[in-house]
């Protein structure tokens, strides 16, 4: 009985903590695997994980970046598993794409965000990845680096590609001749 | 007095991170038209990539474990039902890798490292040489070289017995060496499997598995790594 009514604890407080986080997660995993199917998979076992290790889980300030940590890992093994059951991936993708892109916005500006989405997803996951992090999630560059494993210069060399590609692909030029430059500001 | 700030390298600041610049860097943008206007295209970028990303998310209720999970604790006979399912995802999951890895010393040092994903991050923490020599000893080895890129040394279960958990930090991101003194393998063998590059070398009396996110973050410090380990006993 004591067990069951703390098993219900438990679980009332994987909903609160973990439930509003859902739709974050699930727009992590899109922009990381660039399919709805593909994201919806990762966030189920990615809630699945998370509720075996919730225990170890002790602020429920952290939960965001642990799940999205989770997230990350999950993404990895399903991409891995997607290749050995020989799934033309890019052919996914792309038809993702168009689907995505072609979602009906209640928006003047619906052709601009159609036009971003594409160009973000044909982004390399190197560079769409921090991206997503810092401009959706708001994470900081030290906290992008701490989850990428990478070291703060990286992630800042590949936020700055990252948005020169975008502004190339929208056909905003590059700031290629500006670094090259190096002239003083007046 | 500073030096001048260029254009280049405020390009290069604004457009990694244009919410969050520099004091200096925000002092120049009031200074340059140029790369005022540069900050501000790099700010409407992101209103409309924020805009873009913010897709719709489908309703709760269809991808949750929570509902499914809560009926553990109502009902004793589904307890044993919902086992057997996640029992067999889990086996089903695992099989699929563990049967085209076949090598199930590699698939149980995979689940080892996924059951602590807290320890594959890049950090500035450095373990004392006392921590690391202490962790080391209980297996009857020792680094040859120092402890200044170690971040973590801890003891683990691994297999019924007690191994030394270590995180090594390098230029390419953190990698886990797990020393097995009772282990003994043949040949090195390499795999890469569910986001993870790994190598297990013979080692000693037993083999040392080293496992990254990447591989170039393996490639560059198994070697060194491994022979760096030297058994004592």
């Amino acid at each position: 009985m004591n067990q069951g009514i703390r098993g219900n604890d438990r679980a009332q407080r994987f909903s609160a903590i973990c439930e509003p986080l859902r739709t974050d997660l699930f727009r992590f995993a899109l922009w990381l695997s660039r399919s709805r199917s593909v994201a919806e998979d990762v966030v189920q076992e990615t809630l699945l994980r998370a509720w075996r290790s919730f225990d170890a889980l002790q602020d429920a300030g952290a939960a965001r970046h642990w799940l999205l940590t989770i997230a990350r890992r999950e993404h990895a093994r399903l991409y891995e598993r997607k290749r050995h059951e020989t799934v033309n991936i890019d052919e996914l993708v792309s038809s993702e794409a168009i689907a995505l892109a072609a979602r009906p916005d209640n928006d003047v500006d619906a052709d601009r965000l159609s036009d971003m989405r594409r160009a973000l997803f044909e982004l390399d996951e190197e560079y769409r990845e921090p991206l997503v992090l810092q401009v959706l999630m708001g994470y900081t560059t030290e906290e992008i680096a701490e989850h990428m494993s990478l070291q703060q210069g990286a992630v800042l060399t590949r936020l700055f590609r990252a948005r020169n590609q975008l502004r190339a692909r929208l056909g905003l030029g590059t700031d290629e001749a500006a670094v090259n430059r190096n002239e003083p500001c007046q | 007095m500073s030096k001048a700030m260029q254009h280049s390298e405020f390009r290069q600041l604004a457009g990694a991170d244009p919410e969050h610049l520099a004091a200096a860097a925000q002092e120049h943008a009031g200074q340059c038209a140029e790369c005022a206007g540069y900050l501000s295209q790099m700010r409407q970028l992101d209103g409309l990539m924020k805009r873009a990303m913010e897709v719709p998310a489908p309703v709760s209720g269809n991808v949750t474990p929570i509902r499914t999970v809560v009926l553990k604790d109502r009902a004793p006979a589904r307890v044993f039902a919902l086992a057997a399912s996640m029992l067999l995802a889990v086996l089903l999951g695992a099989g699929i890798w563990i049967a085209s890895s076949r090598d199930t010393l590699a698939a149980d040092v995979i689940v080892h490292v996924q059951e602590e994903p807290d320890a594959m991050v890049a950090t500035d923490n450095r373990v004392t040489p006392a921590e690391l020599d202490d962790v080391l000893r209980r297996a009857g080895v020792r680094l040859k070289s120092g402890t200044q890129t170690v971040s973590i040394a801890r003891t683990c279960e691994f297999r019924n017995t007690t191994i030394p958990h270590l995180v090594v930090q390098t230029r390419e991101g953190p990698i886990t060496v797990l020393v097995l003194a009772n282990e003994p393998v043949k040949s090195a063998r390499s795999f890469d499997e569910q986001g993870y590059a790994g190598t297990i070398l013979p080692s000693g009396r037993g083999a040392i598995a080293i496992i990254a996110n990447t591989r170039t973050a393996l490639d560059e410090a198994a070697a060194q790594v491994a022979a760096s380990v030297e058994w004592i006993n």
